[in-house]
C-alpha cells in the first residue's frame, strides 16, 4: 500500500535514508557518508516537510511496516540565469532490499508522478550514482533519460600527490 | 601559426559581462547541437544581471583569461552545500568553464582551474562538483585528465 507519510513515519524514514546512504557507500566509497546523527537529522527534515506545500513524501507499507519511501519537491531546477519553469525533483527513494522486485519502487514513483501532475508540472529530475547500475536499469525501464553527468574532484588528492 | 601572445588571468569585472555573455551563448549553441534534451532557454538580459550579481557575491568566483583585449575563456565557481545529514557539508561547484574555440589558448582551461582550486582551498572546500551535459565527450575527457571522476547521472522524465 502506498500512502502519504505522516509524522509517525519520520523516524523510520530516517532509518531508511541511512540504509540508502550506506547502500551508496557500498557502491562507491567516495560518495558522501552519513554523519553520526544523520538519520535523526533526516527525520527532522521529513517532519519539517510534511506540511510543506512544495514537498510530498509517500511511503510503501507492507506487512504492517514501512518498507520504502520517496521524497519529491517542486523547485526551479534550472539556474536562475535561465527562463524559470517549476519542475519536480525526486530527492530520495529507497525500498528495503528484501522487498525489492515487487514493483514497490515503481508504485512509489507513480504516486509521486501523480502528485507532480497535480502541481501542473511537465517534467521532473533526479540523480543516480554512476556506480548504481541497478538503479539506472530501474529508471531506464520507467522511461527516464539521462541528460547530464556530474563529475567530482577531490582537492585534497591533488595536494597529497 | 597560432597566435601565442600570452594569456593573462584576472578576476572578472562588471566590464567583462558583455564578453562573458558572448562566450556563454556560443557554448550554449554547441550544447544545443549535442543534445535535444531539456536544455533551458537563456534570457540574455537575465543572464547578464545574474553575472553582475555573482560578481558581487562572495560565494562566487569568476576568473577570465585575456589575450590582449580579447577574452579567451572564463571559469565560474561557487561554494554551495550538500543536504543536511551528510558528512560533507560544503562543496565547490564549477558553474561553468568556457574556452573560446576559435583562438589559440593552450592550457587555459587548466590554468583557470588552478585559480579556482586555490580559491576553493582557501575556503576549506574538499570536494568539487562539475555538472556536464551528457554526450560532452571533449569536456568529460578534459575533466578526467585533471583527475575528476564520475559521480552521478542526472535523469529527467516528461510526465
Amino acid at each position: 500500500m502506498i500512502r502519504r507519510a505522516t509524522a509517525e513515519d519520520a523516524e523510520v524514514i530516517g532509518e531508511l535514508w541511512l540504509k540508502l546512504v550506506n547502500y551508496h557507500q557500498a557502491l562507491d566509497v567516495d560518495l558522501p557518508r552519513a554523519s553520526r546523527d544523520g538519520a535523526s537529522r533526516y527525520a527532522q527534515r521529513v517532519n519539517a516537510r510534511l506540511d510543506d506545500p512544495h514537498s510530498r513524501i509517500f511511503v510503501a507499507e507492507e506487512d504492517g511496516q514501512v518498507v520504502g519511501y520517496v521524497l519529491g519537491v517542486v523547485v526551479d531546477l534550472v539556474p536562475d540565469m535561465f527562463v524559470q519553469e517549476r519542475s519536480g525533483f525526486l530527492a530520495d527513494i529507497y525500498v528495503l532490499d528484501e522487498y525489492r522486485n515487487r514493483a514497490i519502487g515503481r508504485a512509489l514513483v507513480d504516486a509521486l508522478i501523480e502528485w507532480f501532475k497535480s502541481q501542473g508540472l511537465r517534467y521532473f529530475e533526479w540523480h543516480v550514482a554512476v556506480a548504481n547500475d541497478a538503479a539506472r536499469a530501474f529508471w531506464y525501464s520507467l522511461g527516464g533519460r539521462d541528460s547530464m553527468i556530474r563529475m567530482r574532484y577531490d582537492l585534497f588528492e591533488e595536494s597529497d600527490s | 601559426m597560432p597566435n601565442k601572445q600570452s594569456i593573462v588571468l584576472r578576476a572578472a569585472t562588471i566590464d567583462d559581462v558583455v564578453d562573458l555573455l558572448y562566450l556563454w551563448q556560443a557554448k550554449q549553441a554547441v550544447r544545443a547541437s549535442l543534445s535535444q534534451s531539456n536544455i533551458p532557454k537563456t534570457e540574455k538580459h537575465v543572464l547578464g544581471d545574474q553575472i553582475a550579481n555573482w560578481l558581487a557575491d562572495e560565494s562566487y568566483l569568476i576568473y577570465v583569461g585575456m589575450r590582449g583585449a580579447q577574452m579567451a575563456g572564463y571559469i565560474i565557481g561557487h561554494v554551495g552545500s550538500f543536504p543536511l545529514g551528510l558528512t560533507i557539508r560544503r562543496i565547490g561547484l564549477v558553474v561553468d568553464l568556457t574556452i573560446d574555440g576559435h583562438i589559440y589558448s593552450g592550457g587555459l582551461g587548466r590554468s583557470l582551474c588552478r585559480v579556482l582550486w586555490h580559491w576553493f582551498d582557501e575556503k576549506e572546500i574538499q570536494r568539487v562538483m562539475i555538472p556536464l551535459l551528457g554526450g560532452s565527450a571533449v569536456e568529460e575527457a578534459f575533466w578526467r585528465s585533471l583527475g575528476a571522476d564520475y559521480d552521478r547521472n542526472i535523469f529527467w522524465m516528461d510526465i
